[in-house]
């Protein structure tokens, strides 16, 4: 896993105008956008151009060769994710950093706390966002899998508005005591001892899906010929 | 080190159906036509593909069971698939160096070098011939026990072709026990390199012979109609319609040299071989 993990290296730092355009992207989102939100954004694509190492492994029919060299199926997909999650935490640490520094500049003074947890509760929904790519890439290939991700956003978009119109028939006459429990114990783990509940929980459950996509991808590869 | 026992591959029409051995210490050479099986067979033992029947054995392990451990010592160059363009020679080194406990940074560095590849110059930069080089030495980076080359020479000049065989040859001069297993379809490659061919066609293999029982035994004769209704056909392996005639590919080059004083019968050539053997009708 080593050798796949200083050829992904090599391959992203041979893309310099990629870095150039995600650090002036940063930097200019960091000086326009309040609070910490820019983290979202920085991990995501930090994630994407994480699972572009796949396209460049499978352009000029690179994975014939790839599979010669020492490794297996199992290894490659499992570098492939670790890749994906160092390049979503380094994506998290460049954030909070821009953010903090554009907020000194521009405030004089560091992002509130409350905006950082806010903005950190979007790297579990960002590590879904991986989970839901990679085995699509790694299945499709990096041309097909754009078309396949725009039609599976469009299902889980009409699934969403779909979901959204029932509640709005089935909110009213529902059992209102529940409700009540459920903001409480939102209010007590948004503002009080448990501050970091939400994030921590939506974490390792993100990490979960992540496992489950793993074991997808795995499959994938196990059943692929070269 | 490498024993394919009956591998049968299906493609729609197409049935790959081989059976072969390399020796340890041995240079094996697949030999045929574009499309004759020599790719399907080569990935079929290095694990790419998944086969439909038979046993495809290398280094005593079945091929699709082969560990990233075992993959340390097989070094493989593929006709048309390799590193990735966008990374340069010193990113190979890197990567060659991070997968391989026996692959020396600055060695293969310096070997690049003397093949005059830049070493700091993207790879899809390169010339045919350039690239082919790098997945050559990248192959002989880590002291192999096993070598697997599918068409190594394929588009390549003269020049190239020969620069790319003697670095096999000398890495076999220095490790005697590794065993290489080579296709081309350019049978001037193998002649001088292989101790032994197999000739494939349609994805069967059609011959196996010794490289220099076939080029010293072997004979191709060329004679007219009537000469070839007459012929003692009992050591003709395959027949040719010319314009002139026929030619026949000989297993027993001698012994026509002996019985039929008349005819002209010169050494074998892969190329004979090739031309007759699957051009031709075999007997």
């Amino acid at each position: 896993m080593k050798g796949l993990m200083v050829k992904d290296l090599r391959l992203l730092f041979s893309q310099k105008k990629t870095w150039i355009t995600y650090i002036l992207l940063c930097l200019m989102m960091g000086f326009s956008m309040q609070g910490a939100f820019i983290v979202g954004y920085t991990v995501m694509l930090a994630g994407v151009i994480g699972i572009s190492t796949i396209s460049y492994d499978q352009a000029d029919n690179g994975m014939p060769f790839l599979f010669t060299l020492p490794t297996d199926r199992e290894g490659y997909v499992r570098e492939k994710y670790l890749l994906c999650l160092l390049m979503e935490a380094a994506g998290a640490v460049l954030g909070l950093a821009v953010c903090e520094i554009t907020s000194l500049i521009k405030n004089g003074s560091a992002v509130p706390m409350d905006d950082i947890r806010s903005a950190v509760i979007v790297i579990p929904v960002m590590i879904c966002l991986v989970s839901f790519m990679t085995p699509i890439n790694l299945k499709y290939g990096a041309e097909k899998a754009r078309l396949v991700m725009m039609i599976a956003y469009g299902i889980v978009g009409a699934v969403l508005a779909a979901g959204l119109v029932l509640l709005q028939d089935i909110l009213p006459n529902a059992d209102h005591s529940f409700w009540v429990k459920v903001k409480v114990f939102l209010d007590e783990t948004l503002g009080g001892t448990y501050f970091w509940t939400i994030p921590v929980v939506l974490t390792v459950l993100a990490l979960g899906i992540m496992y489950l996509s793993y074991r997808i991808s795995v499959r994938i590869m196990s059943n692929k010929e070269f | 080190m490498v024993k394919i026992d009956s591998l049968i591959k299906r493609y729609g029409d197409f049935t790959l159906d081989v059976s072969m051995n390399t020796p340890r210490g041995k240079v094996t050479g697949l030999v045929g036509r574009n499309g004759a099986g020599k790719t399907t067979t080569i990935k079929a033992l290095l694990g790419l593909i998944k086969t439909d029947g038979g046993s495809v054995t290398v280094m005593g392990k079945d091929a699709a069971a082969l560990t990233a451990e075992d993959r340390k010592k097989i070094g493989a160059a593929l006709a048309e698939s390799g590193f990735s363009g966008l990374l340069r020679v010193k990113d190979v080194a890197d990567i060659l160096a991070a997968m391989y406990d026996d692959a020396d940074r600055d060695s293969f560095l310096r070997i690049c070098g003397k093949f005059g590849l830049p070493d700091d110059k993207p790879i899809k930069e390169f010339s045919t011939g350039m690239k082919a080089k790098l997945r050559v030495l990248a192959a002989l980076s880590h002291r192999s026990d096993l070598l697997i080359m599918d068409e190594p020479t394929a588009g390549l000049d003269v020049e190239a072709r020969n620069e790319i065989l003697d670095m096999l040859r000398d890495y076999l001069t220095e490790n005697e026990d590794c065993s290489i297993l080579i296709s081309s379809h350019i049978s001037s490659d193998l002649e001088n390199l292989c101790d032994d061919i197999y000739l494939i066609n349609n994805g069967k293999i059609i011959l196996h012979e010794d490289t220099d029982r076939l080029l010293d035994s072997y004979g191709v004769m060329r004679v007219d109609e009537e000469t070839y209704g007459t012929l003692d056909k009992q050591h003709i392996l395959a027949v040719r319609k010319e314009n002139f005639g026929y030619s026949c590919f000989a297993d027993d080059r001698r012994y026509y040299e002996e019985n039929c004083p008349g005819i002209v019968i010169q050494k074998g050539s892969i190329d004979d071989l090739i031309l007759i053997m699957v051009g031709g009708e075999l007997l």
